[in-house]
């Protein structure tokens, strides 16, 4: 079921504090998602408790993309910590499982770096969806 | 001093039918750590969201997966009409929740199949696969296909049944529950397979909550969580629990299945004793998509997520599904540690790995 449920924004700095808080309060970690904006990228992330999600949504910078690893608050953040570090080239520093790159395998090097999943913007030869099928 | 050695499990190997890697780290025999990695046969389709209209994707998201494939276009529809405000006919809604079950229950008897096989017992994965060949039979009578259903759509379902049909299949279904029952009785009975799967696999209550665990792997460890209580389709009228085992093995996540499979057979035929009468669809026209969502739905191998970002074009803007096969990942990670070798096939398969969903 579709419900209303909020996405909270939330600045970078705050992000392991809030993982805490959920943590402390009993919620389980449902998913994060990475999206390459024109000029940033952003992460999603949902936390489940008696049925209802809490999502929070902050924004990684382009030219340093660093996420704070929840790895060792939530466990289960580790997969979707190494998806985003193949996928958009994040640096996730704490991360408690590594796979340094080699978790997805995935033809093109850090695929989704470019613009792949933005309809707006400016967008290089190189992050042409259509030139890469395997992304 | 243990020999210490890393032995790759996959990408090809009899017990999996898709593509996953594991390499596993062994002191001796005893699997030390279990590395995973995915990506072998993955197709992109999220991105295909963002280049093609709508409605059409509803026939992409069924084709996420053959197994999975009504609640992916089920689930897809579902989201979709979340960001249109559309409210699907009762009967739209029935039959949803009709075909989701039959879906379950071949899915969980294809994995009994395969785990049969998986242990050596030829006969039982073909006992196994002629049960659910009967419930392929109904899917085909019902909507047509075998695999692709075809059947859901934004704003309801292209497809009715009439009740004539209903009642027998109602009918049917029981005579099936019924050979189901000793096929049951095997896999809950067996020495070898108890032997095989008791405390096989272990995942505790707490490491199961902490890892993300979903469907019959979360349920097996304690936890009662199912996607299914969210309250959509048609589930929140219906009489069911959902089915929870406690002792966190491979054999409480087969047990698991089997009560699932006995539920499903029941909540298939509350909804024909129910079925509303009426449209089986409402009309879009003029109305596209907007805002952004998140929509849960309950696969047989647990919880998938669908999120999306529209901005009332044709189009989505952003689409994605996280799979219940890439949540239970860390928690199958966390069951080969410490385990035999010769365990790593079975516990492996306990969590159903469904890699092409995992590889959207």
């Amino acid at each position: 079921m579709s419900q209303a449920e909020p996405f909270n924004e939330i600045e970078l700095d705050q992000w392991v504090a809030t993982a805490e808080g959920l943590r402390a309060d009993g919620y389980r970690l449902v998913q994060m998602t990475g999206t390459a904006r024109p000029d940033h990228f952003e992460v999603m992330a949902s936390f489940d408790k008696d049925y209802r999600c809490a999502n929070y949504r902050m924004r990684i910078s382009r030219e340093h993309p660093q996420l704070p690893s929840i790895s060792g608050i939530f466990l289960a953040a580790f997969t979707y910590e190494n998806e985003l570090k193949d996928l958009f080239g994040f640096e996730v520093p704490g991360l408690a499982i590594d796979y340094g790159g080699n978790f997805l395998r995935t033809k093109t090097k850090i695929p989704f770096a470019g613009s792949v999943t933005t309809k707006k913007g400016p967008t290089t030869a190189s992050s042409q969806p259509a030139a890469n099928p395997e992304q | 001093m243990a020999n210490r050695t890393i032995v790759p499990f996959g990408p090809q190997h009899p017990v999996l039918p898709e593509p996953i890697h594991l390499d596993l780290e062994l002191e001796d025999e005893t699997v030390m750590q279990a590395l995973p990695s995915v990506g072998y046969v993955h197709r992109g389709l999220e991105l295909l969201a963002e280049h093609h209209d709508y409605l059409d994707m509803a026939h992409v998201a069924e084709r996420i997966c053959g197994i999975c494939s009504f609640i992916h276009s089920q689930g897809y529809c579902q989201t979709v009409e979340g960001l249109m405000g559309l409210e699907v006919p009762p009967r739209a809604v029935y039959l949803r929740t009709m075909w989701a079950e039959i879906s379950r229950i071949q899915s969980h008897l294809l994995w009994f199949g395969l785990v049969a096989d998986a242990f050596g017992y030829e006969s039982l994965f073909q006992h196994s696969w002629r049960i659910r060949e009967q419930i392929v039979d109904i899917i085909e009578e019902t909507a047509g296909g075998r695999v692709i259903y075809g059947t859901c759509k934004v704003g309801g379902v292209r497809r009715d049944v009439d009740n004539e049909t209903l009642q027998r299949i109602g009918r049917h279904i029981r005579e099936i529950e019924a050979e189901y029952n000793e096929l049951a009785d095997i896999f809950r009975n067996d020495r070898t397979i108890r032997k095989r799967t008791v405390g096989i696999g272990m995942l505790e209550p707490e490491n199961a909550h902490a890892l993300g665990a979903v469907g019959p792997v979360a349920r097996a460890s304690g936890i009662a969580f199912d996607g299914r209580r969210l309250g959509y389709a048609a589930y929140p009228e219906l009489d069911w629990e959902p089915v929870v085992e406690q002792a966190g093995d491979s054999f409480a996540r087969c047990e698991v299945r089997l009560r699932e499979i006995n539920q499903s057979f029941d909540l298939i035929a509350q909804c024909i004793a129910r079925m509303p009468d009426g449209e089986i669809e409402v009309s879009i026209k003029g109305k596209r998509p907007q805002g952004e969502v998140m929509g849960r739905l309950e696969q047989p191998r647990g919880e998938v997520c669908y999120y999306m970002q529209a901005d009332g074009k044709k189009n989505l803007q952003r689409f994605r599904v996280r799979t219940p096969t890439f949540a239970n990942i860390a928690p199958l990670v966390h069951m080969l540690k410490g385990c035999d070798l010769a365990d790593v096939p079975v516990i492996t398969l306990s969590i159903d790995p469904c890699v092409s969903c995992t590889e959207r």
